[in-house]
């Protein structure tokens, strides 16, 4: 009975979404669509930079949430780490981002001989280094939540059965943390995707990201075009990857039944 | 019940005092960049306009984003008073109808030819020069024009770009080898991204703030870049240690506008007046390194300060002057296509 409140539930929220807020933004790209062929023609930049958009911020997210993982697995192997840990997540995240992005300019400088990662400055390696770092802490947290689908009786339980520790990690750490690595990457790729000023900086002006071209419209008063622009993107990004997730989602499902 | 006596009590007080902040509401007055230039604007305009005028300014930032402007006049929900906008979005505000006209009362004679308008005031001339470190390898020869900025032989080493096309497609043109006079009459776009094509594997970055180009400069990053001349002359640093060429310079301007539906439109104007005057325009010469558009302010800057400005006839000899109509009609066009080349 409940699940079937739920489910009526839940398709009268997506059914809200669809007339109030999907069907006016498609409407619109209709109206508009000869000058959004204008917008993305062979001499445009949209198609180029949602390419260095997507790519940048994909990968970079991929990334953060690999890294977590790293943490995630020093927070469960020692309890004395978890303070140093917790630390070095929430410190990130009350620093500024004009401040950090300075500082990761400072550190990455390659002036007077003091660059610890020489090179990754104004590159897109150091786009990546950056951004993924910042979004470290969320994918964490994020993990960290995920985690507690994870009972102790259970790893107790494969241990017993002689399970290694690599074997404990790949069949039921990871399985089980699923949806919650899903939600980390979706997280962070929605942030990153209206990042800006950091791969500007970092990457030296050479990453042209899909907010340059909106701002550019804005800038010079094209006010519809640059919302237009907004909208097609968020289009071109979110009903892939709404996609994806449905289907990602629906194969685990069937296969293991979480 | 306490609790809410204090906010019966409270309620006429902060009423009241809502009702004196919208009285004595301060003249706003926006300007294009911040740092240096808000502070000189501080002491040479606002302060002193508002110590003889009673009246008190605010002195705001804004990064002269055009819809922003064009959004608050057509909501006609106006809380600026007078606005600083590029030459260029001057030109296509005119257009759009977006600025008062002002009625005031400005010798023409006395200024740069377009610097006074029906519907804007002329507030400073910058420019965008060729920089370079000050070092012992550059002792000997030195950089003086874009086709030294594009010889990587001559002159090795990474260079730095406003990441912007605008001033860098003329830069790209009179390396070219297209005379200053014939760079709008005859404007090739596509001659002047092939050009830019030499240079873009040799930019270890495109800046976007104006202490970008002397920091990537002071730390030896780069052996040239295109620079804002205020910002060189405002940084002690700069000064010690970074030099810059005038020849081939892109000499640009920006307004004082007031925009439509403007509330206090006739203190404005008075502001706009008073930041047109020979006086304070000295004071912010002096602190700005950006050149009045008042021909009475040069006569009052001693000779050191005014050679370093951009409006210095001879600094204006050697380079030209931005062309704000082109800009206005082209604007658009080539930001895009700036996006596009730098993506591929």
């Amino acid at each position: 009975m409940r699940t079937n409140g739920v489910k009526f539930g839940s398709s009268l929220l997506i059914v809200q979404f669809a007339l109030l807020y999907w069907l006016p933004l498609l409407l619109w790209t209709v109206l508009f669509a000869p000058q959004f062929a204008g917008a993305t023609g062979e001499s445009a930049p949209f198609w180029n930079v949602l390419w260095i958009t997507v790519r940048v911020c994909f990968l970079s997210t991929l990334w953060s949430v690999l890294a977590a993982y790293a943490f995630l697995l020093m927070w469960l192997l020692s309890r004395r780490l978890r303070e140093v840990i917790l630390v070095i997540m929430v410190i990130p995240l009350v620093i500024g981002f004009l401040a950090r992005n300075y500082a990761w300019i400072g550190v990455l400088s390659t002036s007077a001989g003091h660059s610890l990662m020489p090179g990754l400055l104004y590159s897109e390696l150091g786009v990546y280094v950056v951004m993924s770092t910042i979004f470290i802490p969320t994918a964490f947290f994020v993990l960290l939540q995920g985690l507690s689908s994870v009972s102790a009786e259970m790893v107790d339980a494969a241990r017993t059965l002689g399970a290694s520790d690599r074997r404990i990690l790949w069949r039921l750490v990871i399985p089980l943390t699923f949806r919650a690595q899903l939600l980390a990457v979706l997280l962070n790729f929605a942030v990153a995707l209206d990042y800006f000023v950091t791969p500007r900086m970092i990457g030296g002006g050479k990453l042209p990201f899909m907010s340059m071209i909106v701002l550019t419209y804005f800038n010079t008063g094209n006010i519809r075009m640059a919302s237009l622009m907004a909208i097609d993107f968020l289009l071109a990004v979110v009903l892939p990857a709404l996609g994806l997730c449905i289907l990602v989602l629906r194969r685990r499902e069937r296969q293991s039944g979480f | 019940m306490t609790r809410l006596k204090c906010l019966a009590k409270g309620t006429p007080i902060i009423a009241l005092i809502l009702i004196l902040l919208g009285c004595s509401k301060p003249l706003t007055v926006v300007s294009y960049g911040g740092g240096s230039y808000q502070q000189a604007l501080k002491t040479s305009f606002s302060e002193p306009f508002s110590r003889n005028k009673s009246s008190k300014v605010q002195l705001v930032s804004w990064n002269a984003v055009y819809g922003q402007l064009q959004e608050m006049v057509a909501s006609d929900n106006v809380s600026w008073d007078v606005v600083e906008v590029t030459a260029a979005q001057f030109e296509r505000g005119k257009r759009d109808n977006l600025f008062e006209k002002l009625d005031l009362h400005l010798n023409t004679a006395d200024y740069l030819p377009g610097s006074v308008d029906p519907y804007g005031v002329a507030s400073v001339y910058w420019s965008t020069v060729l920089a370079y470190p000050l070092s012992d390898a550059t002792a000997g020869i030195q950089p003086h024009t874009w086709s030294d900025f594009w010889d990587v032989r001559k002159f090795p080493g990474k260079r730095a770009m406003y990441d912007d096309p605008r001033g860098n497609i003329e830069f790209a043109l009179l390396a070219d080898g297209v005379p200053a006079s014939e760079v709008y009459a005859h404007m090739d776009l596509d001659r002047a991204f092939r050009k830019l094509d030499q240079i873009k594997p040799h930019i270890l970055k495109w800046w976007s703030d104006g202490t970008e180009p002397i920091q990537l400069l002071l730390t030896h990053q780069v052996a040239m870049t295109t620079a804002w001349n205020g910002r060189l002359f405002a940084s002690k640093e700069a000064r010690q240690g970074v030099q810059y060429s005038w020849v081939g310079a892109a000499t640009d301007r920006t307004y004082w506008v007031i925009p439509r539906g403007s509330r206090h439109k006739q203190l404005a104007e008075e502001f706009i007046e008073f930041a047109a005057s020979a006086a304070p325009l000295a004071e912010e010469a002096k602190l700005v390194g950006y050149g009045p558009p008042n021909l009475r302010t040069m006569d009052m800057l001693d000779d050191t300060l005014r050679i370093a400005l951009p409006t210095y006839s001879q600094n204006m000899a050697v380079g030209f002057q931005v062309d704000t109509s082109w800009w206005a009609s082209h604007e658009e066009q080539a930001k895009l296509r700036w996006l596009t080349w730098k993506s591929k």
